[in-house]
């Protein structure tokens, strides 16, 4: 589990998860990643574009992701899939981010007993 | 090339070879993409290629991202006592292991009635085969400590290092070369299997000073091409 306290700034890990998310779907790579986050949040999240690989080989050093090159219309990628062990770590970080949203809400709304 | 700058400054940082490389080779693969998306969008080339590199991100903002990253750091950056003192002992002493084994190999099969494969024995001189197996035990292990000097020269260079790490690895690996002692003996075990023994980094009686001249010479041979490779990147970017 990604723990709140050693990661204070919020942003933190939202890329690692929105990758970890859409490649739990099928393989990809970096451009079509960066136009899937896009077009999924509606361009409400605009990651760096370039700055997506630097995350995709700590989380394949990590052993979240699993690397391939495919070649496709002539053109060699390097397409990114999620292992068992990404899957568990995309599960505790949804976890983590859905009670945290659901805290801000909680608060945002004006509840007296939002965070425990 | 547009990466150039990024690359010089991420090897500089400590980041893995390796790493770079493939950095380099995504960004370059999604400025393409991004570049043909603009075209269709209705830019011309020019401005295409503009928008590309803005959308990708600037060198600051592309070396930022990777040096956040510390597990894509090399050895060589990480723990470089690691990488220039212990690996390249460990890696010179393999090499010695492998030598004593080959030499033993070639004691029982080639000279089985001499007490010691260094000379002395009842049929020498040896011709042919033999001599050629022998000779190349000999360049291996004359040569081991210059191989493992290159080899750090290599990391070094790569990794666009500063020499004070890479010294201490040439000192080491030189000083355990030049004092390597090799003794061989049949009857010091029995069965005459044979007994092969080696010593390091003491040199032996009245040896001291010609222990220091082979180790400054392997020092200088085995730092050599950092050396040559030093001076050509000096006098590239000076050109």
């Amino acid at each position: 589990m990604v723990s709140r306290g050693s990661n204070p700034n919020f942003m933190n890990g939202v890329p690692e998860l929105l990758i970890l998310r859409l490649l739990d779907e099928r393989e990809m790579y970096g451009y079509e990643i960066v136009q899937a986050i896009r077009d999924r949040s509606r361009e409400a999240i605009a990651v760096g574009e370039g700055v997506v690989y630097p995350v995709l080989h700590a989380l394949e050093s990590d052993g979240a992701l699993k690397s391939r090159r495919k070649t496709v219309q002539g053109r060699s990628r390097i397409y990114y899939s999620v292992t068992r062990a990404g899957s568990r770590r995309l599960a505790d970080l949804a976890a983590d981010w859905t009670s945290l949203t659901a805290a801000i809400h909680t608060l945002i709304a004006g509840g007296k007993h939002a965070i425990p | 090339m547009p990466f150039r700058e990024l690359s010089e400054r991420l090897l500089r940082a400590g980041v893995a070879p390796r790493h770079v490389r493939r950095y380099l080779a995504e960004l370059s693969d999604h400025l393409s993409d991004l570049t043909a998306e603009e075209q269709r969008a209705g830019r011309t080339r020019a401005d295409a290629e503009a928008a590309a590199l803005a959308r990708l991100g600037d060198t600051d903002r592309l070396a930022a991202a990777m040096l956040g990253k510390p597990q894509l750091r090399a050895w060589s950056a990480r723990a470089p006592w690691a990488a220039f003192g212990l690996a390249p002992l460990c890696l010179l002493g393999a090499a010695y292991g492998l030598s004593c084994v080959y030499l033993w190999l070639g004691w029982h099969a080639f000279l089985p009635a001499a007490d010691t494969p260094f000379g002395g024995h009842p049929r020498s001189p040896i011709y042919g085969f033999e001599n050629l197996y022998f000779q190349a035990g000999k360049f291996f292990y004359i040569g081991a400590p210059l191989l493992v000097g290159w080899g750090i020269a290599l990391v070094a260079a790569r990794q666009r290092l500063s020499v004070a790490w890479p010294l201490v690895g040439w000192a080491l690996v030189a000083w355990m070369g030049a004092t390597a002692r090799i003794t061989a003996s049949r009857s010091l075990v029995p069965h005459g299997l044979g007994h092969i023994s080696m010593a390091f980094f003491v040199p032996g009686p009245d040896a001291a000073a010609s222990a220091l001249a082979s180790a400054v010479v392997m020092l200088l041979l085995g730092a050599l091409p950092y050396v040559v490779w030093t001076v050509s990147r000096t006098r590239g970017l000076a050109g």
